[in-house]
């Protein structure tokens, strides 16, 4: 779809602007700015009102980026999204820059998801365990979520890779039910 | 039903369990998962499952089926079915690797279930051994053999002027309130007693009218040998999108088998408005009246699977009854010529005859059989013709005989003659004859045996001979069964038969 699209696009600039090795900072402070505006009204409102001039918005973002430290690259991209009124793409763009990114950097993201704190060592096995699955460096987010009971759940992309004790006991389930 | 549960002691049940838990294999679980981004009126947006493939069938939480409808860059839409308030967004989708598939076979006979082949009637699980795919393509033309048996409607005007064949595709159109539906469940009890299986898909129908529509299937001791696929208004528009082609998969079970299925999908304006409402919320491009693009492949895909299978094949058929309804009797709209130029031909019902108190209305004017005809049986063949000719002259005669006063003898005969003939094809709701009972009456009309009779005397004459006939010249219609033509032997005799009984009848 054209919205799809355009969205790449902006993606594409924001790391061809910055580099690829600044990337990653810079889609935090994008990601900063975004939980911003799910967390304060009014900052929504500053961005996403046509109503509030452009010189308004520098100022309140020059002001936050001394508190926060934004890269004056972030403020500009920003203001130049809330100035064509596609801020409201903003989730999308960075999550699409992050794509790029990994892609770019030949890189994975995984998310892996445990009942309770992983040791050190489990993790450097993982790490090294879905290197050689994936054939590529995997960047992990960790996550707690003690309804697994047990065992580990991890997702890499569109795929994953379920061995908790929760998934097993429905798997059980279901087998018992058909007998 | 009961079963005898005394004789299992609890330790065998726990053992039982135990072997099974014992011999349960722990694995990882692989699975290709994406996350919902969109959910509405019965259609999921997804982000993510990369490789899903068109039509695929998607695991949602809560055990809720959908199917892959919109493969987009980096997004699936399907549609679901199920309730969707039972999914939320951020929930996490899992691609099966299967496509739809439903449950088949003679289990399901007798039984109501709705658009995925769950019971619905409250008479417990469906024991069913086998599946079969939902969306299939249609036989090609190796498989198939042209139409050459009759399937017998036990409605006299349409077994004798617009003949259904097993395995023929015929329209029933007309405005609502008309006996469309009327004329798809005396077709079904008609096959009483016969081989042939029916399904009956409501479509889009009220829950009241499928209940009463079961209930007196049941009454008529039809249900025997009928499954009805529900998916009524209240469902949602995925269910009623999808329940043509599930009873397909259930007839087809029969076609494939060597056996006869007959299948009435009432009504399929009902799925093409389910089918246009989820096109539009799947965002595919409005054409026509707002229908999507591909709402004639909708349902040419779905009629194109009624056949008849060659010898090599089994020798089954599927006979498919579709239901359109019109608006206003206007037959030129989107949908109706659609599947007006689909199907072998068409019984046009309409209004101004069901008001005139001819009832089933049946326009024999407008009314086509493109392949029926081969399949009557000859006798009927041999009397419908004359049938035929008597009732277009008397159409012909009619408008100009309005204007004249005198008129000669010859033409008054046959304007008699024909008003005396539709007077004869009128027939109450749930009444289908055998066709040897056709025979007969139509016999009765077309060779002049009723020309002295008032009007208001033929149906108690019908009546009466029908019951002279069965009660003492038993033989007489088996015979006519077993030749299927009528010799002069036969002739002679069924004049016999309907002249002794004009003689004790008084009107």
């Amino acid at each position: 779809m054209k919205k799809i699209k355009e969205v790449k696009r902006y993606a594409n600039a924001l790391i061809r602007n910055v580099g690829i090795d600044n990337a990653p900072q810079s889609i935090n402070e994008l990601e900063a700015i975004n939980a911003l505006t799910l967390k304060s009204k009014e900052f929504k409102s500053l961005l996403f009102n046509p109503q509030f001039t452009s010189g308004e918005r520098e100022t309140v973002l020059k002001q936050l980026s001394a508190k926060i430290k934004l890269s004056d690259y972030t403020i500009k991209f920003v203001m130049y999204l809330s100035e064509l009124g596609i801020i409201r793409a903003l989730p999308a763009i960075i999550r699409s820059a992050t794509n790029l990114y990994f892609e770019k950097k030949k890189k994975a993201k995984a998310v892996v998801m445990t009942p309770i704190e992983i040791k050190k060592e489990q993790e450097d096995s993982l790490r090294s365990s879905l290197k050689k699955m994936m054939d590529r460096d995997v960047e992990i987010e960790y996550m707690m979520d003690p309804s697994l009971l047990g065992g580990i759940l991890v997702k890499i992309g569109s795929t994953m890779y379920d061995t908790s004790i929760k998934s097993q006991l429905r798997l059980l389930r279901d087998e018992l039910i058909k007998g | 039903m009961s079963i005898n549960i005394e004789g299992i002691k609890s330790e065998e049940i726990s053992e039982l369990l135990k072997k099974q838990i014992t011999d349960f294999e722990k694995k990882v679980d692989v699975s290709e998962i994406g996350t919902v981004t969109y959910i509405g009126d019965g259609v999921a947006r997804v982000y993510g499952l990369d490789n899903c493939m068109n039509l695929e069938l998607l695991e949602f939480p809560n055990n809720i089926f959908g199917m892959a409808l919109n493969l987009e860059e980096d997004s699936v839409s399907a549609v679901l079915f199920g309730e969707d308030k039972l999914v939320k967004e951020g929930d996490i989708v899992k691609r099966t690797g299967r496509v739809m598939q439903t449950p088949v076979g003679d289990a399901l006979v007798g039984r109501v279930v709705n658009a995925i082949g769950q019971p619905i009637d409250g008479k417990g699980p469906i024991d069913t051994k086998e599946t079969r795919f939902v969306e299939v393509i249609a036989p090609g033309i190796i498989r198939r053999q042209p139409v050459n048996a009759p399937l017998q409607t036990g409605i006299k005007a349409i077994d004798a002027m617009i003949p259904i064949g097993r395995g023929q595709r015929e329209l029933v159109i007309g405005d609502r309130q008309i006996g469309k539906s009327a004329l798809l469940i005396d077709t079904i009890i008609n096959q009483k007693g016969g081989d042939v299986i029916c399904i009956y898909c409501a479509v889009g129908q009220r829950r009241p009218a499928v209940v009463n529509t079961v209930q007196k299937l049941e009454e008529m001791g039809a249900m025997k040998h009928t499954i009805v696929v529900a998916a009524t208004a209240s469902e949602p528009a995925p269910m009623q999108y999808i329940a043509p082609y599930v009873a397909c998969a259930m007839g087809e079970y029969y076609r494939d088998n060597g056996r006869h299925a007959f299948i009435g999908y009432d009504d399929l304006t009902k799925q093409a408005h389910a089918y246009r409402q989820l096109s539009l919320i799947l965002r595919r491009p409005p054409a026509r009246e707002a229908y999507p693009g591909d709402v004639f492949y909708l349902h040419s895909k779905l009629l194109e699977r009624a056949a008849k299978m060659s010898d090599e094949h089994g020798g089954g058929s599927l006979t498919a009854i579709p239901v359109i309804e019109t608006q206003a009797g206007d037959v030129s709209g989107y949908i109706p010529t659609n599947v007006i130029s689909i199907t072998d031909g068409q019984i046009y019902l309409e209004p101004e005859l069901f008001f005139g108190g001819i009832r089933p209305a049946v326009n024999a004017g407008l009314s086509v059989s493109r392949v029926g005809g081969a399949a009557q049986i000859k006798a009927m063949k041999q009397i419908a013709g004359m049938l035929r000719l008597d009732l277009a002259q008397y159409r012909e005669l009619a408008a100009f005989a309005q204007f004249a006063s005198d008129l000669d003898k010859a033409t008054r005969a046959q304007l008699e003659r024909g008003k005396r003939m539709i007077e004869l094809l009128k027939q109450d709701q749930y009444v289908p004859m055998p066709v040897e009972d056709e025979i007969i009456v139509i016999y009765a009309g077309t060779q002049g045996y009723l020309d002295d009779q008032p009007l208001e005397a033929l149906k108690p004459f019908e009546e009466g001979l029908l019951r002279y006939v069965r009660a003492e010249k038993q033989d007489l219609r088996k015979e006519i069964v077993e030749k299927g033509a009528l010799d002069d032997d036969l002739k002679a005799k069924i004049s016999a038969a309907i002249e002794t009984f004009k003689k004790t009848f008084t009107a």
